[in-house]
């Protein structure tokens, strides 16, 4: 089933010149699609498209539908409801979108009651069935802490489990992982693994770390300029890319024991 | 550079404190590049501040050329800076916004007295051409060049006053793929003409291993491996080492690792132990790991580990 149809979607500012160029694509139930490229390409722009999140002064043409509707002439309260529940979005600093004076706990709570979960026990329940389901052994402290208490890495796992509570049907990850460490970085994205195999949900995820978007992702495009230069399953996309753009992409990766950085010094 | 039992603790609150880095033992040698890994939080930059006499040694010793330089008083940092200089992570933040590429890079020469300012002014084509610039640059303001020129007069900079020792915490981390590609050859390129004496700093192991002759892995601000370079993949044996390694996506591996499910909450218990400090993460540890702090015991040449499951 489609879950994302972008055909065709360009974004400007002022006029100038556009910041995501032409770009068509499609995402189906169970998807995991990577977007990588480098800073200002147009990989993020094109992700806070998809949930009308465009800064003021952006305009957007072309074609954005979500589950067969166009997000464009979604009025407000309808785009509201699909975000969050259908749609989630996870950022790079899920810590910075958190009240700094609220409990985790209670932020949690609120977030559920918004989008409709009336029972207060079933919010309890649920709430601490996602923190354990992320591997946060100890839900307790977790939700009576402040965000700060939190290191970057449990405040990214809070976050993924609010974003997974309702089961939505596509998540969208704006390079999620690049503030946290590395082995935290490896959970993280084991986990949004698990969750695609348990919920079937699909997944954008925007990251410029071309050996993660191998890791995860069934497919792979490339943005290069606000165009979506190449498109296509992952292991085509790094064992014969055809863009030349990808091409040299796929060459600055440093890998560990690289050959040829290495032979430069000896 | 010698590092012999480098401590520095933060005080937290009143009674409370904070060590940050713990007892760090590292020899560097003229010419050598030496690395040093590790996540947030391990003290791994502490380490290359206290080096640069950026902030103050708690406890141990650092000897630069045999000499005791770990309580300098001020006039004579300014002789330890001539021949340590430091680059950091955002270049950006390092620039006068108003002030020319011409008169950040001659500041250095003038300020150590190395070269007058029109003499200075003379050799800015050639501290432009050696991290491959061209010298109309000089004219420019920092803000109109991109994060990856920014990057390079920096370098330029620190190397305009033929220090000793350059020191590069995260350098590149902030950069894309190709641009930190380029900026590493570059390293290496500059690391051959002018035998350069290198520590750099870094969290990708597969970066920091590009660059540098020995690595040594730090956690929760100890040291828990130090190994050659070319051994990393295969001698590598401290359990925090192979879980580094494990963490480090390849476009080769893709959907073939296996990734051990952590919780979380177990990294923050490490730190305020008696004990080894990877201890509750850790897989193999025994009852020994948290009633002590394992040492650095050397297994091999070069290859140091404190663990007590390994080093059997």
């Amino acid at each position: 089933m489609e879950i994302l149809s972008i055909s065709n979607y360009s974004v400007s500012y002022d006029g100038s010149k556009s910041a995501v160029d032409a770009v068509s694509l499609s995402v189906s139930q169970g998807d995991i699609l990577s977007i990588v490229g480098e800073s200002g390409s147009g990989k993020s722009t094109l992700l806070h498209g998809i949930l009308g999140l465009l800064p003021r002064g952006a305009s957007a043409r072309g074609s954005m539908k979500l589950f067969g509707r166009e997000v464009t002439r979604m009025d407000e309260r309808e785009r509201r409801t699909l975000c969050g529940s259908s749609v989630s979005m996870i950022f790079q600093d899920t810590g910075r979108y958190m009240n700094p004076i609220a409990r985790i706990g209670a932020q949690y709570d609120e977030f559920l009651r918004i989008h409709g979960m009336i029972d207060k026990r079933q919010r309890r329940d649920l709430q601490r069935e996602m923190l354990l389901k992320l591997h946060l052994t100890d839900p307790e402290r977790v939700l009576s802490a402040y965000p700060f208490e939190l290191s970057g890495g449990m405040r990214q796992r809070v976050g993924i489990a609010m974003a997974m509570s309702l089961r939505p049907r596509l998540l969208l990850a704006d390079e999620p992982t690049s503030a946290l460490d590395v082995t935290v970085q490896a959970q993280v994205i084991r986990q949004m693994m698990e969750l695609r195999a348990s919920t079937g949900t699909a997944i954008v995820l925007v990251t410029h770390n071309i050996g993660v978007a191998a890791y995860l992702s069934d497919r792979i495009g490339v943005m290069q300029h606000g165009k979506l230069v190449e498109l296509g399953d992952t292991r085509d996309v790094i064992e014969h890319p055809c863009h030349e753009y990808t091409r040299g992409l796929l060459d600055a990766v440093v890998e560990i024991d690289d050959e040829r950085l290495i032979a430069s010094h000896g | 550079m010698e590092l012999k039992g480098l401590t520095k603790t933060f005080p937290v609150g009143k009674h409370d404190s904070l060590r940050a880095v713990r007892s760090v033992d590292l020899t560097l040698k003229r010419g050598e590049s030496l690395g040093i890994v590790g996540e947030s939080g391990c003290g791994k930059s502490t380490i290359a501040r206290m080096v640069a006499q950026l902030t103050d040694v708690s406890d141990g010793q650092i000897l630069f050329e045999g000499k005791d330089v770990t309580y300098l008083p001020r006039p004579r940092r300014r002789e330890l800076w001539r021949n340590v200089q430091m680059v950091f992570q955002d270049p950006y933040s390092v620039f006068s916004p108003r002030m020319t590429v011409g008169d950040f890079l001659t500041e250095g020469l003038v300020h150590f007295g190395i070269a007058s300012r029109p003499q200075a002014r003379d050799m800015l084509p050639e501290l432009l051409g050696r991290v491959e610039l061209p010298s109309e640059l000089a004219e420019r303001l920092p803000h109109q060049l991109s994060g990856g020129q920014q990057q390079r007069v920096v370098i330029a900079r620190a190397l305009s006053i033929q220090p000793k020792l350059l020191i590069l915490d995260e350098a590149t981390s902030a950069l894309d793929v190709s641009v930190q590609r380029q900026i590493l050859k570059l390293l290496m390129r500059l690391k051959g003409e002018m035998d350069l004496t290198m520590l750099f700093i870094g969290h990708d192991l597969a970066v920091v291993r590009s660059v540098t002759d020995r690595i040594a892995v730090m956690y929760a601000g100890q040291l828990v491996e130090e190994l050659p370079g070319e051994g990393l993949r295969e001698q590598a044996s401290h359990p925090y080492t192979r879980r580094l390694l494990g963490s480090v996506f390849s476009t080769n591996d893709r959907g073939h690792k296996q990734i051990a499910i952590e919780d979380l909450s177990l990294i923050e218990r490490g730190r305020k132990l008696e004990g080894c400090p990877y201890q509750p993460r850790c897989a193999e540890a025994q009852a020994q790991c948290a009633r002590e702090c394992p040492k650095l015991n050397y297994i091999g040449e070069g290859h140091g580990i404190a663990c007590f499951a390994r080093e059997k």
